[in-house]
């Protein structure tokens, strides 16, 4: 019996001595192979990437479906034939809502928070991106939480704020990015700048287009004269400055590989939903009238012409004769494969070039007829230039030969009466591709014009919230309906 | 804890002293059955408190008795337990075999075997032969039905389909709500049975990897109170299996047994056969849909380019279902020596599914043995290899899942007619309606051709897996004991993704074809040390003691690497594509364990335990790990109490228990802290992009907040339970009332993304959850030559979420962005929720044209379509014997439990059910136009169906699941003793027939078999979604023993 107890005791004390030294036993709940704090230079490109994949993804199918550059078939299952008659539904908007701000613009806090004191260059790259995200999606989805926005932990339901007072904002955020920029910097962006490639006087020229792109805005339909005067404020003072983007070369844009899963995300869609998302009437039928050789790199022929597929019938009258997206948004195109490897564009040479004739172009602009023509003349010959850079010879001369003629001809050159709606037709062509600006263009401007697609009888002018996002955010604004002007320089 | 040391010692030292003994019985146990000896049998003195002697190898046993014994008590487990007067000095008994018996003595947590009528909770075992009656690949489906309060949900009828089990309703939001699988004592992974919606094949839960022939019983812990002592990872219950060992002094014995089965589609849609591929009632050869022109004979072109007159094939889907088959062989040595036991065997096990490359091939080697080293010290070890291997074609939402568009090929198309291959073996879909030659496939949206998908984009995983503990036991005294056992579950699961290229899905991204080669560790490790000590005091007292530790230790390894964009086709090998994704997880988490257990009897007829674990989990940050929970539980047997109970011959045995216990979660691993991850953007449509990019790699910071305040979550629960025997043990019933409580639930809460965040780890939410159990069985005739046994039993659960999260009015459980199962407060656990169309006065309202167009739908807010949830469920076993020969019959019956079926959306959508072939009349919506006046348009069946069919709206895609079916039918002869006379060296023969799923009844649910879950082992329920339909099979099986 004693021997027994002995045995107990020593037992329970074995057990005992186990459970002190368990502490470190348990304390290995720290991922091994997860980063907690990596280095900026992995984290810019996390949302450089997703920006560019996002230009190119639902937030492009959206808006270049509203706009008609692009019209959808596929029957009434494919959901965009659904969006092509303005069923973009709150649930629609998820993916890019969470993409962007959970996604690019945490990533970039995360780059300014970690870099600002000692690496501004790359806080001031991340502040010239968050610029552009924040100029793109107020256009896109009005006021939006920009103050106490990424606030993590600490602000999970962020406020709004108006979209007016977010682009004072990004302006200021512009400034302050430029200013980083040019600051000592213990670490600079290299190989890691998806955009630039850690060229800062590119990344400088970039933010003054993009309030180039900004001071356009608002000139609108029914804009008030302070409108205007703060954009010829503005643009006068870039214009002195004169640091703008110089050529193609200078285009803010992503580019993507030829290798799987890095190719372009326009250029995937197309192969994973076949037959689904075809070059609209409404942009062919402009491009046909004028005979505009970028139609041999833009569009593939169907027959021997150009077809584009009708706007807001593709649930019903289901065909696939039409001609479809080419070398211009795919890349190069070798025994009939493209390479996707063209890049997501999303402020070009010749947008910033058509901004310009816009504003010269207008009498409570610059007023200047001829300076306008000169940009709008520059904006073309930009815009051809763009569009054969996957070209193989044949189309090359294809594209290019038709330059001069269409320079010649009224449809290059501007005249009193119609020459905003030549810009921005002009712009609509050359924005083929880039997601949200053509459509804020129409909506300002009213250019190109469109009929909307049976049976509506308005065409939308704003993007819902994400059902996310509202259901989650009690601050989130009501929006009525999509077709009711919801921007600031919507008037 | 001190205090529970201190109480030990006082017991400790509470010892009486042993009873005077002054004569010798001796005498033989044998079965009723066969007459041979029973070993191991335990005899004791009835009112004694000492336990007793076993019978000997050759059924002999010796007991020393005071002079004022009466009686003799043999118990052994399998057999009635029988009291035998003593009259003179040799007793001997003949025992009869029990099917109720292992009711007497259950194995409950850590092993210990109880007497069933002193626990105060429930556990139900289910013995081996309910488990191989009906043949299931899955031992998680044997166990469908036949336990009150266990919901079994098979996913599907593919090979190797995970099963889903859920004890007493969900008691917790995202975590997992299976319950925690034991085997000989050592927790296994039973996981891995997850189902994604848009990508894979189907996932086996690792319970498959399990041999059922090896299994001696199942026992279900029900809830917190019975599992208390498994702590944080049992709060969903515990199934305990128990595999078969040899018997100490039986003599060796060979066992062989084999059966086969065939397998086959158990229900396949009714289809019209009289129009063709079209629509408009129009032939179009490009076409999904089957509103084309009515077959007459006529010769149009084909996709191809090729005059083809339109036929139509009936059988154009069944023929995608080739009949399967299963069959498993045993061996098995077993026997044991004085001191020693031992049984070893091999199972070798193969099923080919009904669909091609759907196969799955297992090896099982056990090996379970035990010998007395000493007087005192046993030693003891169950070993198990296993070595599974398997192959699987794509399932879900995925357009190279062959049943994505193959349960609904149009009606004038067969496969068979044309190449689903080009000369290179690859797909070539249309890419325009331009008849061509070269194409493989009809279907203009992308869809791979299902002979295509079936033959090239595949799913290869093989197992291996080792499972073994070792025990050793040590008595001390009578009356105390000391038990120590460590094992492990390890395996190794190395798995390959074929998505062959030109295959269309989101791991294949234009159709550039991916490979995916992933491997993945898993090592769980167990060490239990226990202390047991048994008392009986103040004469009618009698005390048990437990205390023990527990130190737990489970680590995932997982190397993958994704390999897109295969280069030359029908090669395999990783380095054949162009870019590479590796993939690198440890996942490592550890839990330490005190507990202790005191159950105190007052003359075996009122029980009263108390158990109290403290655990320390690594899941938390060092100030939150360490957490204690307890657990009471009382069990009262009436007619111990008051004998006169049981004077009339009605009631021979009451029992009353009650229970209340409350058990702690762990968290998540890794989540109190956030971390950054390899960007991947994508979008819902397949397009994605892949780092590294371009020579740089991307570190994104995650949308999920982990949360370093993180602690645990509870689950309280309270159970009354009732158990009585009537008619002479003829008639028993088992009730029980539970319910439970969980609060500070951990989940990943909704956040708006605008914060940076899209979800934070909070400890939040209520989730209550109640319900009643019922077992009834008997045996209505009972006769020499012929038994009718009969149980029933019945399940009604409920479960009601009290609250989220502040600002939170739902989360989302599985499925799409619609349908969609939520957890929403005030709505039952995983209520479906789906687009609608807009309603006006409750009707549906149409738009000019009299349709439910897409612009009629209700898009602002997803309205609740349907719960999955059933009303009740239930069972009905029985079994007739007649001399050697018996039947069983076991149906399972589910009433209510709403399903959202893609694949009869689709049937009807696409013009391919039957009920779509009346066209030559015209139909209306049951609907008020815009102004609320009564809709009066005519429009097509066309336009009818694809109306309310459109994958968009899911309100008349939702059905009640309710089915009665013929789960299982077993018919057996034993051939009798004497007829083997002559082959004496065979000692039993035993063949059969055996069915499972012989007959369905589904009167609401069309066209399919309703048991069908995209989600598999996850939370999720209620949706189908081109899945593969159950099965039915059917065959004999033969068990000789020599």
């Amino acid at each position: 019996m004693k021997i027994n107890i002995k045995k107990i005791v020593f037992g329970l004390a074995l057990a005992m001595t186990g459970l002190s030294s368990c502490k470190k036993f348990v304390d290995i709940n720290d991922d091994p192979t997860r980063l907690k704090d990596p280095d900026a230079s992995l984290v810019l490109p996390a949302a450089q990437g997703r920006l560019g994949f996002t230009m190119g993804s639902d937030i492009h199918r959206f808006t270049a479906l509203w706009v008609q550059q692009f019209a959808a078939q596929g029957g009434g299952s494919a959901q965009p034939t659904q969006y092509d008659k303005y069923a973009v539904g709150e649930a629609d908007i998820n993916n890019t809502w969470e993409a962007t701000f959970a996604g690019t613009l945490a990533d970039l806090q995360k780059v300014i928070e970690k870099t600002k004191a000692t690496s501004p260059k790359y806080a001031g790259v991340a502040e010239l991106v968050k610029a552009y995200v924040y100029q793109t999606h107020v256009d896109a989805f009005g006021d939006l939480p920009y103050s106490e926005a990424i606030g993590y932990e600490a602000n999970l339901k962020p406020k709004f704020d108006g979209s007016s007072a977010i682009y004072d904002n990004v302006f200021a955020l512009i400034d302050e990015g430029i200013a980083d920029i040019k600051k000592a910097s213990l670490l600079a962006p290299a190989t890691d700048d998806l955009f630039y490639g850690g060229d800062m006087d590119k990344w400088e020229r970039f933010g003054n287009a993009l309030k180039l792109r900004m001071y356009i805005h608002y000139f609108s339909t029914n804009g008030t004269a302070a409108d205007a005067t703060k954009a010829k404020t503005g643009i006068t003072a870039i214009l002195a400055a004169n640091k703008l983007l110089r050529a193609n070369t200078d285009n803010f844009q992503m580019k993507f590989l030829s290798s799987a899963n890095q190719t372009n995300p326009i250029h995937q869609f197309e192969g994973s939903r076949p037959n689904q998302f075809f070059p609209s009437k409404t942009l062919v039928d402009i491009m046909n009238a004028k005979t505009d050789s970028r139609r041999n790199s833009f569009f593939t022929l169907q027959g021997n012409t150009y077809v584009g597929a009708t706007n807001g019938n593709g649930d019903v009258v289901v065909s696939t004769a039409f001609s479809r997206m080419s070398t211009y948004l795919r890349g190069k195109l070798s025994a009939g494969v493209y390479s996707g490897e063209a890049p997501i564009r999303m402020l070009t040479f010749a947008e910033q070039n058509q901004v310009l004739a816009e504003y010269f172009a207008r009498t409570n602009g610059g007023n200047d007829l001829t300076t306008a023509d000169i940009y709008y003349k520059a904006g073309i010959t930009a815009s051809f230039a763009s569009a054969i850079e996957f070209s193989d010879g044949t189309e090359a001369t294809a594209v290019t030969g038709g330059l001069a003629t269409y320079l010649a001809s009224t449809n290059g050159t501007l005249a009193t009466g119609n020459a905003l709606q030549k810009i921005i037709e002009e712009k609509f062509v050359s924005n083929f591709g880039v997601a949200i600006e053509p459509w804020t263009d129409w909506r300002r401007t009213g250019f190109p014009v469109l009929s909307p697609v049976s049976p509506a009888t308005a065409i939308p002018r704003i993007l819902p919230y994400s059902f996310n996002e509202r259901s989650y955010n009690p601050n989130t604004p009501a929006r009525p309906s999509v077709f009711v002007k919801s921007v600031f320089w919507d008037k | 804890m001190k205090k529970l040391l201190q109480s030990l010692f006082i017991l400790l030292f509470i010892a009486t002293s042993a009873i005077a003994q002054d004569r010798t019985i001796t005498g033989t146990v044998t079965a009723q059955e066969d007459g041979l000896p029973l070993p191991g049998v335990s005899v004791r003195i009835k009112g004694a408190s000492n336990s007793g002697v076993s019978t000997n190898a050759a059924g002999k046993f010796s007991i020393k008795v005071s002079a004022d014994a009466k009686v003799l008590i043999f118990s052994s487990v399998g057999y009635s337990m029988r009291e035998i007067a003593i009259r003179g000095s040799v007793v001997n008994a003949s025992l009869e075999t029990d099917s109720k018996s292992l009711s007497e003595v259950v194995v409950t947590a850590l092993g210990q075997k109880r007497e069933a009528k002193s626990l105060g909770y429930a556990a139900t075992t289910v013995k081996n032969s309910d488990l191989t009656a009906g043949r299931s690949t899955n031992v998680v489906n044997a166990l469908a039905g036949k336990v009150a309060g266990v919901k079994i949900l098979s996913t599907g009828g593919a090979t190797g389909a995970s099963s889903n089990i859920n004890i007493r309703q969900a008691t917790t939001f995202t975590g997992s709500n299976q319950p925690l699988w034991v085997l000989d004592g050592i927790p296994i992974d039973n996981g891995g049975g997850d189902q994604s919606v848009n990508t894979g094949s189907t996932n086996s839960n690792r319970g498959i990897d399990l041999n059922q022939d090896d299994i001696e019983s199942v026992t279900i812990l029900k809830g917190p109170a019975a599992a208390v002592l498994y702590g944080s990872r049992a709060v969903a219950g515990a199934v305990i299996v128990t595999t078969k060992k040899g018997s100490k002094g039986q003599a060796g014995r060979v066992e062989l047994s084999s059966n086969y089965n065939y397998i086959e589609v158990n229900r396949l849609p009714d289809y019209q056969n009289e129009y063709s591929q079209g629509t408009n009632g129009v032939y179009d050869p490009f076409s999904q849909m089957s509103w084309g022109a009515k077959i007459t004979g006529q010769a149009l072109p084909n996709y191809l380019g090729n005059l083809e007159t339109l036929t139509a094939y009936p059988d154009n889907v069944k023929d995608i279902f080739k009949g399967g088959y299963n069959l498993q062989n045993n061996v098995t040595f077993s026997g044991g020596t004085e001191k020693t036991a031992y049984y070893f065997n091999y199972g070798n096990f193969k099923e080919s599914g009904y669909i091609d490359n759907n196969t799955l091939a297992k090896n099982n080697f056990t090996v379970n043995a035990s010998t007395q080293l000493s007087k005192n010290l046993t030693i003891s070890s169950s070993i198990q290899y296993i070595h599974n291997n398997s192959v699987g074609t794509p399932v879900g939402n995925a357009r190279s899942n062959p049943l994505f568009d193959g349960m609904t090929l149009p009606r004038t198309y067969n496969l068979a007619n044309y190449p689903f291959e080009t000369a290179a073996g690859l797909n070539n879909i249309p890419t325009s309606r331009v008849p061509n030659a070269g194409y493989t496939y009809y279907n203009i949206l992308g869809t791979d051709n299902p002979l295509w998908s079936i033959k090239y984009v595949l799913y290869k995983q093989k197992i291996d897996r080792a499972i073994g503990n070792v025990g050793l036991d040590y008595k001390i005294a009578d009356w105390l004991s000391a038990n120590y056992k460590i094992g492990i579950d390890q395996y190794t699961n190395v798995s390959k993704t074929i998505n062959e290229k030109s295959s269309n899905n989101n791991q294949s991204a234009s159709r550039a074809g991916s490979i995916i080669d992933n491997t993945t560790n898993r090592r769980e490790v167990s060490s239990y040390f226990n202390l047991v000590a048994n008392k009986r005091f103040l004469k009618d007292f009698g005390a048990r003691f437990l205390l023990g530790n527990e130190i737990n230790y489970r680590r995932t390894d997982q190397l993958q690497v994704t390999g897109n964009g295969i280069q030359a086709a029908h090669n395999y090998n990783i380095s054949n594509t162009l870019t590479y994704v590796p993939l690198q997880t440890i996942r490592e988490q550890s839990l330490v364990g005190v507990y202790a257990d005191i159950s105190l009897d007052y003359k075996s007829f009122a029980y009263l335990s108390f158990t109290g674990r403290r655990d320390v989990s690594s899941t938390f940050a060092p100030d939150k790990r360490s957490y204690f929970y307890p657990k009471i539980d009382a069990s009262f047997i009436a007619t111990e109490a008051f004998p006169e109970l049981k004077q009339n011959d009605i009631l021979t045995y009451l029992k009353i228990r009650a229970n209340y216990a409350k058990v702690g979660r762990e968290a998540p691993i890794y989540s109190t802290g956030t971390y950054f991850g390899t960007a991947g953007p994508s979008d819902g449509f397949g397009p994605n992009l892949i780092f590294p990019f371009n020579g740089v790699n991307g570190q994104t910071f995650s949308n999920a907040a982990g949360n370093i305040n993180i602690k645990p979550e509870f689950t309280a629960s309270r159970e009354v339970g009732l158990e009585a025997k009537l008619l002479k043990d003829r008639l028993s019933i088992d009730i029980a009332y539970y319910s439970t409580k969980s609060t500070d639930i951990i989940f990943s809460v909704p956040s708006a993304p605008s914060s940076g965040f899209s979800s934070t780890l909070l400890n939040a939410g209520t989730l209550k959850a109640h319900g009643i159990e019922l077992l009834i069985s008997g045996t209505p005739i009972k006769s020499t030559n012929f038994n009718w046994d009969l149980s029933v039993n019945f399940t009604k659960g409920r479960n009601e979420v009290v609250e989220l999260a502040p600002g939170v009015p739902f989360i989302g459980n599985g499925g799409f962005t619609n349908p969609q199962g939520r957890i929403v407060t005030g709505y039952q656990y995983g209520t479906l929720f789906g687009q609608v169309f807009k309603k006006l006065n409750g009707k549906d309202v149409v738009d000019a044209n009299g349709r439910l167009s897409s612009g009629q739908i209700n898009t602002t807010e997803l309205q609740p379509i349907g719960d999955p949830n059933p009303k009740w469920t239930g069972g009905v076993n029985t079994t007739f014997s007649y001399k050697g020969l018996s039947l069983s019959l076991f149906a399972d019956i589910r009433y209510g439990g709403d399903i959202y079926s893609r694949t009869i959306t689709d049937l009807r959508r696409y013009g391919v059910a039957a009920e779509t072939g009346n066209r030559d009349r015209l139909y209306m919506h049951n609907a008020v136009y815009a102004d609320g006046t009564p809709n009066n348009t005519l429009i097509t069946a066309e336009q009818y169906y694809g109306d309310l069919y459109s994958s968009a709206a899911q309100e008349y895609a939702v059905f009640d699941g309710s089915w009665i079916r013929l789960r299982e039918a077993t018919l057996s002869y034993r051939i009798p003793g004497k007829l083997l006379n002559k082959l004496s060296f065979i000692k039993g023969i035993n063949v059969g027939l055996t069915g499972r799923n012989l007959l369905m009844y589904a009167p609401n649910f069309p066209h399919l078999d309703p048991e069908n879950n995209l989600l598999g082992v996850g939370n999720g329920q209620g949706i189908e979604y081109n899945g593969q339909p159950q099965t039915r099979t059917y065959g004999g099986f033969l068990k000789l023993s020599f």
